[in-house]
């Protein structure tokens, strides 16, 4: 049995893109726009400049979200079997910057043996895309994509970065 | 049948002291280092535990596991060797009973400390987000001293001898 996240991820891109993992954020953000039973949209306007969103995605990312978790399942595997599933899942994270705009991409990939993914990006499958469009001087519209199985952890800690109301890190987990 | 118990209970004793690769860290016998700890979890069948891996960095930045401290107290005391290299791995371990999934996650730093110098670790854990700072401060100053940023083992570079 492999990760339910990574597992599940997959099943609901195969579901959303005729079979296809999607290979870069664009595509990542409309396969979630066009799923209205699996995709997440959250958008909102922070009073931070877009400089200032950028930085704190930039650092936040670098210490947060280039990590590799560890993952235990306990539970009952079908025909009597109970036992213990350990998985190890990578992510990363990209910040990409163009004028007005910034974009923060974070990728998970479950590392156990045996575990094989049928195209879409190297490093894995998307997450979460979040992009930032400047507003004003001081103010940024902040737009989140994810999926329902994407760690809630992930999402509140982005939104909080955001809005630099806290820098702490996701466990990432579900 | 108690000898049989017995057997079982030493074999069983054995294999989580001796197998497990985690022990109790041996501290410096001068604590430069305070850990404050804040863990809590809002989800009702979910447990968060959080703990202090030492290991000591030589030369060639290879890592030697020094042992394991456990922060179940709110703030908890120890030493760490001075003008050595260590790398100090704060782990969060979060176990939820209903899905079945334990997680864990960490966060490292090296550090070497200096002599007179004093240095406290804030560790927070809460509703699925972790947070770890590290200051420093001279030894007998009862200023807070200054954050030290956390230097991840890859900036570790060799020491020429």
């Amino acid at each position: 049995m492999k990760s339910a996240s990574t597992v599940a991820q997959i099943t609901v891109f195969a579901l959303l893109c005729g079979c296809a993992i999607p290979s870069t954020p664009l595509a990542y953000q409309q396969s979630v726009k066009q799923s209205a039973l699996f995709g997440r949209t959250k958008s909102m306007v922070v009073h931070r400049s877009l400089a200032v969103v950028t930085a704190t995605f930039r650092r936040q990312s670098q210490r947060c979200l280039n990590k590799t978790i560890f993952v235990e399942t306990r539970g009952d595997f079908g025909g009597g079997i109970v036992g213990t599933v350990a998985n190890k899942i990578a992510y990363y994270s990209t910040v990409t910057t163009s004028p007005g705009k910034v974009q923060l991409a974070v990728e998970s990939k479950d590392l156990t043996p045996g575990t094989h993914y049928v195209g879409g990006p190297k490093r894995g499958p998307y997450t979460i895309v979040v992009n930032g469009t400047a507003v004003n001087r001081y103010s940024t519209r902040v737009n989140l994509y994810y999926i329902y199985t994407t760690s809630s952890s992930l999402v509140s800690a982005v939104t909080d970065w955001a809005r630099g109301s806290d820098f702490g890190c996701p466990v990432l987990a579900n | 049948m108690r000898q049989l118990t017995r057997g079982v209970t030493v074999a069983a004793l054995i294999l989580l002291g001796g197998c497990s690769g985690i022990s109790a860290y041996r501290s410096a016998p001068d604590h430069n280092l305070t850990v404050h700890t804040q863990a809590h979890t809002a989800a009702f069948f979910t447990r968060v535990s959080t703990a202090l891996d030492i290991y000591s960095v030589d030369a060639d930045c290879k890592l030697r596991y020094q042992g394991t401290l456990q922060l179940n107290r709110s703030t908890v005391a120890l030493g760490v060797p001075v003008r050595q290299r260590s790398l100090l791995v704060f782990r969060f371990d979060r176990a939820a009973y209903l899905a079945g999934t334990s997680a864990e996650i960490t966060d490292a730093t090296l550090l070497t400390p200096k002599f007179r110098e004093r240095y406290t670790a804030d560790v927070r854990y809460a509703h699925g987000i972790y947070d770890v700072h590290l200051f420093a401060r001279r030894w007998g100053n009862r200023a807070p001293g200054w954050r030290l940023p956390f230097l991840p083992l890859k900036d570790c570079r060799p020491l020429k001898r």
